[in-house]
């Protein structure tokens, strides 16, 4: 069975990614895993300069998520590229690294920069973070400002470019529509929920900044439904990413429309996950009596939901 | 608890933790970081007090049951260097528990070394814990012949005070030279060891706990504060969870 999948120019050689934050630059995990057999890791975000992330505490357990308020830290693009990628490039990983600016012409730099780069197989553009100050990373909760940043990234790199999307918008599909027509090649559905959780105790919040980003099994309702509509109203390529942390989780993001998937918060919880799923994932397809993963995608039977036989 | 393990406990050292997944699904979500007890060469022993989510499900295990494990994980506490002088355990509440560990490893390193050279170290344990019934293992330190001080906050034990309490009375009498000091408890335990031995040219070492997520050094939410120009924030999950005191910054 042939778990090949491609997100426009993306080919891949199965669809299960581990999720941006989630993974490090690799060195940690390595021990634990064979990266090679992983569909792609997506590195933590970089940017330009080093960046030293927010106080802690930077983590609050919620029910099924996490919140988190990292802030971004990161060894910034010069580090990455000295130390960070030679790692994955000797794991033979499939590395997409994901890129951050508090400005278009930080975006510019990054993807001119890493365009000359060996070991990459494609960018993920971070345009929505909820965890820094204002003003610096907000573009993605409009369409104009969401699509200038991609057409930006475009603009100095061949290499393939997804844009990763924050779901703290009023419409999804009007954003996701600004990033492919700015030339994005697919999409990540979705990036963290704003959220925030209190101590009843002290009564202050429980990250030190108040508001963080939610992940996990708590949202992933949230991206099953923006992968469906973005998927379905503008057929552009979608890997799905938001509170998979099982085989069962993975498939209702293939059948919603994502041609791979990511996982995070769960990859934290279990190391282990992505390399179960695999085979899990061929076992099903069997069962089914399906080709690939791409007779997967999007397939719904009936766009009717059936009521369950008792 | 005692957790049969022996791929964990063969790299296990004193000073490390593991992750535990404390009930199957997803409440609590994450793992919970425990800090070792005691090692033995196919199990590992954790200590834990019942305070949240996890440690509540923790206390729902029963004996025979599996339970996931991700470890062994952090640096170990750094050994004495010196096989002369004295070393210093300062413990608040359940940071007893990796202490434990420690003082069993210095003890066995001891005895391989002789006699002689026993006479010529001696382990002081000054026990800070809410009530008399909070103070746990006492006589386990005592075998080693270590030196067991303790006070509560309410009394019930004789003294009444903090385990700092006792650090300050120890740093004015003359006990000798402290070759090491090694302190875990409540952060605004660690704060007060790390002030009180500001000036002291002994390697105080800190065991910290935090919020983690991952324990594996990924996803960089366990941060605390770095003195080093350069870094502001280091991973108590993978840098530590041991440090210098000298090398962080406690709010």
């Amino acid at each position: 069975m042939n778990l090949k999948t491609k997100i426009g120019r993306l080919v891949l050689q199965n669809p299960i990614l581990v999720a941006s934050g989630c993974f490090g630059y690799g060195e940690e995990y390595a021990p634990l895993l064979d990266l090679s057999r992983l569909g792609g890791v997506v590195t933590k975000g970089i940017s330009l300069k080093p960046r030293p992330g927010n106080s802690p505490p930077r983590l609050a357990e919620t029910p099924a998520g996490l919140l988190n308020s990292i802030g971004l830290e990161n060894v910034g693009v010069d580090r990455f590229i000295e130390e960070k990628l030679p790692f994955l490039r000797k794991q033979k990983a499939c590395v997409l690294v994901n890129i951050f600016g508090e400005s278009l012409g930080e975006y510019r730099k990054l993807a001119e920069i890493l365009d000359d780069i060996d070991g990459i197989a494609g960018l993920e553009v971070n345009i929505s973070c909820p965890n820094v100050e204002k003003g610096g990373l907000e573009f993605g909760v409009k369409p104009d400002s969401t699509r200038k940043v991609i057409e930006t990234v475009r603009g100095k790199t061949s290499l393939p470019v997804l844009a990763k999307l924050s779901p703290n918008v009023t419409d999804i599909v009007e954003i996701a529509r600004a990033a492919m027509q700015g030339g994005a090649d697919g999409l990540t559905l979705i990036n963290t929920l704003k959220g925030m959780a209190i101590d009843v105790k002290t009564r202050c919040p429980k990250l030190a900044r108040g508001i963080g980003g939610l992940s996990g099994p708590a949202i992933r309702p949230v991206a099953v439904r923006m992968v469906y509509e973005v998927s379905r109203k503008l057929a552009a390529p979608v890997i799905g990413a938001g509170g998979i942390d099982s085989t069962e989780a993975a498939l209702e993001f293939f059948i919603a429309g994502a041609g791979a998937v990511q996982i995070g918060t769960g990859f934290l919880i279990n190391p282990r996950l992505p390399l179960t799923i695999i085979p899990e994932l061929v076992g099903y397809l069997d069962n089914q009596g399906l080709k690939g993963i791409e007779s997967l995608v999007g397939n719904i039977p009936a766009d009717k939901p059936k009521r369950r036989k008792k | 608890m005692e957790i049969e393990t022996p791929e964990i406990a063969a790299e296990a050292q004193p000073g490390q933790f593991v992750m535990i997944k404390t009930r199957e699904g997803r409440e609590p979500l994450l793992r919970r970081p425990l800090s070792l007890h005691r090692v033995s060469s196919t199990s590992i022993e954790l200590l834990y007090q019942v305070i949240g989510k996890g440690t509540q499900a923790l206390s729902q295990t029963r004996p025979g049951e599996f339970l996931d494990l991700l470890g062994p994980l952090g640096k170990p506490f750094p050994l004495p260097a010196s096989s002369s002088g004295i070393i210093l355990l300062v413990a608040g509440g359940i940071g007893i528990a990796p202490l434990l560990a420690l003082a069993e490893q210095i003890s066995e390193r001891l005895k391989v070394k002789g006699q002689r050279s026993k006479a010529n170290l001696k382990i002081h344990l000054l026990y800070g814990a809410k009530t008399k019934a909070h103070l746990v293992r006492i006589s386990d330190f005592q075998k080693m012949g270590i030196e067991v001080s303790t006070i509560t906050d309410d009394g019930s034990g004789g003294r009444k005070g903090l385990a700092t309490d006792l650090l300050r009375k120890f740093l004015v009498s003359p006990h000798g030279n402290i070759s090491a000091a090694y302190a875990c408890g409540p952060r605004p335990m660690l704060k007060t060891v790390a002030q009180l031995t500001r000036n002291k040219t002994v390697p105080v070492y800190l065991s910290l706990e935090e919020m983690m997520a991952c324990g594996m050094g990924a996803c960089l939410g366990c941060s605390v504060r770095a003195r080093a120009s350069g870094i502001k924030y280091l991973r108590v999950c993978q840098d530590g969870p041991v440090f210098l005191a000298e090398d962080i910054i406690l709010d």
